[in-house]
């Protein structure tokens, strides 16, 4: 259980350098940079939304918890690669922004495999994951609103799995 | 000719095909495997050479005329296995031993080796595992963090291999690694993630195998080697003990975190101090150091690594120096004086003192120094009182207590001021147990402290040197202290005098000294030895000590080796103490060779030979032989002197006779025709030397020691004899006799008639012709008759030694003869007061004495009248001797009166 708390730390931390790249993601070009706009989210393929009501989380078991993430994360890294794709197609010259989305989406592939080794350690096998179905090329527009809402996504996952790391840490002392 | 030709043709031939074989030549045969073949070392290979069926080059060929070889050795049939009439195979059990290229030969006409076919053939191992990968994450740049990682790949497999890193986390594979140009190590610039298990291992592969190392798993965070921080920068913000350290980080990967090490040290050091680990676990960009010393430079450096499990440190940082800010000294001068005493009354009191670098804690601006008389207070209490920024103070003070006050100052302030108590003597407890030794390439002074509570300690020292100015040092330590290393330039091979002074809070403890060498070495130079004292068997040597500059360590003891040109070498061992050293046991009269060496715990050093030679005889023994032969000689002289003394008269008789002068020859009173007036007064001598016989002889009392007993018994003898004889003796044969009384002994012996024949035969011989080989007696008798002396100078020792007193008298006598005869008793006479002695006495003695004796007659004996004439016949001729005279006056009286009478009575003598 020790090596378990001590890897839970270390996500904690993961899911924290994965907010700060998100920052980055985040500002951009009218209308993204506008104050007001705050379009809902939306759930992709294998890539549900993150935000439960807290009775809701807290009934969840820690495989369930676990499998959640591990689901999301799975299907990240395709859906981050799609934007990357994109932008690499809308801003050629935006080469920190590829990187970073480079960088995210290597880092969620790491994650998924934390996900995985601790999911080993628990003795949870991981179940069957929703393959993801990234969007393709299509609309300038289109293709932008869609790269905002996936690292939306991408970080609001981070921070519920942040939150699910610090609940399995409390239970797995070091 | 035409076989030659061929053979000619067939070599080209061959050379042709051989250079040119594979494109223009068809072939005739060919090896399976074929080129390139790939073998393990020591593995079996069989090698298979299949001859076709037609060639055009030469005639069918069987396969039994192959013959293989690897590189230009005909490898034995044995390892030749004919399959069929067109291949051949050969086997090699053990492939290490193949030799690259293997060919297919045969032998054609003219026994031309011709080849057929040839293959290259590589050896080579299969890789071995790779072992003990390791990897490291290293950040090159600042957005620049590479995974290198090395491995050991094993033995030399002789063959190209392929290592290939390849990394992957569990669900994920990532792009191979291969390395450029090296076969260990490989460096993978793809971005590196931290947080995910890494899976590692090296696949090696080549054409014999393939082989993967064990996988290794690590988390890359923990195997950053960041970047050190940079522009670090120093602010000393004039505080004099603080710093502050501020720098740039160049690792910036949140969410890992930095820690850091922070090493400085002052730029007289070279060794480092670290702020403790504990203060610097956190990242941050700048660290304030407290607990510097003031005034003083600093160097800093600064290393970081990653919070957490990480292994690797970054390098340190580049230097940055700064400067703390000056403080009051912090302490006072080590002070201490030196004292010179003039009389009993005044000292020259030199002050010295000091700041230890460490306190100074500054520039000093200057020091005020204070010295002040301690009770009695006889005289003024200050003594005198200045700011200076000399280090020293001299000053002519009567002799006493003194207290001296030192205080330095330097831009931040003042330092505590320093008394030192100067009592008139040392008179309390000194240390005990001093001693001092080499350590650490320094020199460490260790004490036993006094019962007492010691302030301080002055350590004084100074390099032992021949000339009086030796340079003295000092140090002051704590009276904790029971040892320190001497602060001061120590050299080494030379010795130091190491003093230890307590300082007490009421005066100063007697001091108490050591002597001790950094470091020792041989002797510059030898002792210069010689010799002292030569003898004979023995020498002493001598030397001068080697001087402290030649020392050059204790010296522990010398040794003296002497010998001989062609002897043995001898060496004696002597104590350091000496100067000096006998040699005994020598050779006599040899040269020897001696050379000396000092000795220190290092070795000896010779000085110069020196060489000497023993005396061939000892002290003293020339002396020994030399002194007992010349008195051996002088007493034989002395003896011989005594004896010839004893035996003058008998030596004198043999070598200086008396020769009778002619002119006192009383011839002419033989024939009585010669009237007496010719002669004139020397005719009362002649008569009287001619007369022979002497008839008495008194021998003076005083004589007697003269005359030795052989001497005197012939004297009684002849008295008797002659008294016997004289009524038959004619006086002439007396007087011709002329003989010594002995002589007139042997000859009234032998025969008295004879005598008296012979005595006047003499005679009437003697006168005309001269007596005997007396030839000058005769020449000179003429002159004779002058009165004059004759043999003057021969005559005259006998006379001064032999006459004695009376020789003159006689002279006188007759003188007087011819004056006034009365005179005679007037003028004293005793003749042995008559010194003077003229040449002439003589022959007048002789005629006198002889007249005297014969006057004084028989009658004389009894009056003690002596006359010693004693007439010895020489070989050479008739010799007067008048050994001894003793007359009385009352004789001498008679005889001067009767003189006349006498010759008368001579002439009338003659009838008899």
């Amino acid at each position: 259980m020790a090596v378990l708390g001590k890897r839970v730390r270390k996500k904690m931390t993961i899911t924290k350098m994965i907010m700060v790249d998100n920052q980055i993601n985040d500002g951009g070009k009218e209308p993204f940079g506008e104050p007001d706009f705050n379009p809902s989210p939306q759930p992709f393929p294998g890539l549900p939304l993150p935000t439960l009501s807290t009775v809701a989380w807290l009934d969840l078991s820690d495989p369930e918890r676990l499998q959640q993430n591990f689901g999301a994360f799975s299907n990240l890294p395709e859906y981050l690669a799609a934007v990357k794709r994109q932008q690499t197609d809308l801003n050629p010259e935006a080469s920190e922004l590829h990187r970073l989305l480079d960088t995210s989406s290597v880092q969620c592939l790491g994650l998924t495999n934390n996900l995985k080794a601790v999911m080993a350690s628990l003795g949870i096998l991981p179940g069957p994951v929703i393959p993801a179905e990234p969007p393709g090329m299509e609309d300038a527009f289109i293709m932008k609103f869609t790269g905002y809402l996936i690292c939306h996504l991408y970080r609001d996952w981070v921070k519920r799995c942040q939150k699910d790391m610090a609940l399995l840490a409390a239970k797995y002392p070091a | 000719m035409f076989s030659k030709r061929r053979w000619l043709v067939q070599v080209v031939y061959t050379l042709l095909f051989t250079t040119f074989g594979d494109s223009l030549v068809q072939m005739c045969g060919h090896i399976y495997p074929e080129s390139p073949v790939i073998l393990p070392i020591g593995s079996s290979f069989t090698a298979f050479c299949v001859l076709y069926d037609t060639c055009p080059y030469y005639d069918k060929v069987h396969a039994n005329q192959i013959f293989w070889k690897t590189k230009n050795v005909i490898v034995p049939k044995e390892q030749y296995h004919i399959i069929n009439q067109t291949v051949s195979s050969i086997t090699f059990n053990d492939t290490s031993t193949l030799i690259s290229p293997l060919t297919c030969n045969i032998l054609v006409e003219g026994n031309i080796e011709q080849n057929i076919y040839g293959i290259q053939i590589q050896l080579g191992y299969p890789p071995e595992k790779p072992e003990n990968v390791s990897c490291i994450v290293i950040q090159l740049e600042k957005k620049k963090i590479v995974k290198r990682c090395t491995w050991e790949p094993g033995r030399n497999t002789y063959l190209k291999t392929n290592y290939t890193l390849k990394s992957a986390w569990s669900n994920t594979n990532f792009p191979d690694c291969i390395p450029e140009d090296v076969n260990n190590s490989c460096t993978s610039f793809d971005d590196v993630t931290f947080f995910v298990r890494l899976y590692v291992w090296v696949e090696a592969k080549n054409y014999l195998g393939e082989v993967n190392s064990s996988h290794i798993a690590f988390f890359p965070e923990d195997y950053v080697k960041p970047l050190p921080p940079r522009n670090l920068f120093l602010n000393s913000r004039e505080f004099p003990t603080v710093l502050r350290l501020s720098w740039e980080n160049q690792f910036n990967e949140p969410p890992l975190k930095l820690k850091y090490k922070i090493r400085y040290r002052s730029a007289d050091s070279t060794n480092w101090a670290e702020v403790p680990p504990e203060d610097t676990e956190s990242e941050r960009t700048s660290f304030t150091i407290q607990d510097l010393h003031p005034f003083t430079k600093y160097i800093f450096q600064i290393s970081c690594a990653v919070s957490g499990m990480s292994r690797y440190w970054s390098d340190w940082s580049k230097e940055v120096i700064g400067f703390t800010a000056e403080d009051k000294p912090s302490k006072g001068p080590a002070v201490w004086r030196k004292i010179t005493t003039h009389s009993s009354e005044s000292w020259t009191l030199e002050l010295n003192w000091k700041m230890n670098p460490s306190e100074v804690n500054g520039i000093i601006l200057m020091y005020e120094v204070t010295v002040s008389r301690r009770p009695p207070f006889s005289l003024p209490i200050e003594v005198t009182h200045l700011n200076t920024t000399e280090t020293k103070l001299i000053l002519n003070v009567k002799n006493g207590m003194y207290e001296a006050k030192v205080t330095a100052y330097n831009k931040a302030g003042k330092s505590p001021t320093t008394v030192l108590l100067i009592p008139a003597t040392n008179s309390k407890a000194p240390v005990k147990n001093i001693i001092a030794f080499p350590k650490d390439d320094k020199l460490w002074v260790n004490w036993t402290a006094p019962k007492d509570p010691v302030i301080k300690y002055i350590i004084e020292w100074y390099e032992e040197c021949d000339s009086l100015n030796c340079s003295t040092d000092w140090q002051q330590e704590p009276g904790t202290k029971q040892g320190t290393f001497l602060k001061g330039d120590i050299k080494p091979f030379k010795c130091y005098k190491i003093t230890v002074y307590p300082l007490y809070a009421n005066g100063q403890g007697e001091e108490r000294s050591t002597q001790t060498y950094l470091q020792q070495d041989v002797p510059a130079n030898g002792p210069t030895v010689r010799t002292k004292k030569v003898g004979k068997s023995e020498v002493l040597l001598e030397w001068k000590p080697l001087s402290f500059e030649e020392q050059n360590g204790f010296i522990k003891f010398y040794t003296i080796s002497y010998k001989t040109v062609t002897g043995n070498e001898t060496v004696v061992r002597v104590n350091s103490s000496e100067s000096e050293y006998p040699l005994s046991a020598l050779s006599k009269d040899t040269l020897y060779i001696v050379q000396m060496a000092a000795y220190t715990e290092k070795g000896g050093k010779s000085g110069p030979a020196f060489t000497f030679t023993t005396k061939k005889f000892a002290n003293g023994e020339i002396e020994a032989i030399v002194v007992p032969v010349c008195l051996a000689v002088l007493l034989s002289i002395l003896l011989g002197v005594l004896f010839c003394f004893s035996k003058r008269d008998f030596i004198k008789k043999h070598i200086w006779p008396n020769v009778p002068d002619p002119s006192k020859s009383v011839i002419a009173q033989w024939s009585p025709q010669t009237p007496s007036k010719h002669f004139n007064s020397k005719e009362h001598i002649y008569p009287e030397g001619s007369f022979t016989d002497v008839s008495v002889v008194e021998i003076d009392a005083d004589d007697k020691k003269s005359f030795s007993e052989t001497d005197l018994k012939p004297f009684d003898m002849l008295k008797k004899e002659k008294n016997a004889s004289e009524g038959h003796s004619s006086g002439i044969g007396g007087s011709s006799c002329m003989s010594s009384p002995r002589q007139s002994v042997s000859d009234s012996d032998e025969g008295e008639p004879a005598q008296n024949t012979s005595s006047t035969v003499q005679y009437s011989t003697v006168v005309p012709n001269g007596y005997r080989d007396q030839i000058p007696a005769v020449q000179v008798f003429p002159r004779s008759e002058s009165t004059q002396p004759l043999l003057d100078s021969e005559e005259r020792p006998e006379d001064q030694q032999v006459l004695g007193s009376d020789s003159s008298t006689p002279r006188r006598h007759y003188f007087k003869q011819n004056g006034n005869w009365n005179d005679v008793a007037a003028e004293g006479s005793n003749l042995e007061k008559l010194t003077q002695i003229s040449p002439i006495n003589e022959e007048d003695a002789a005629g006198l004495q002889a007249s005297q004796t014969w006057h004084s007659g028989p009658e004389t004996d009894e009056q003690g009248a002596a006359l010693a004439g004693v007439f010895r016949p020489s070989p050479e001729g008739p010799t007067v001797q008048l050994e001894a005279m003793g007359a009385n006056t009352g004789t001498d009286d008679e005889v001067s009166k009767s003189y006349l009478p006498q010759t008368v009575r001579q002439g009338g003598y003659m009838p008899q």
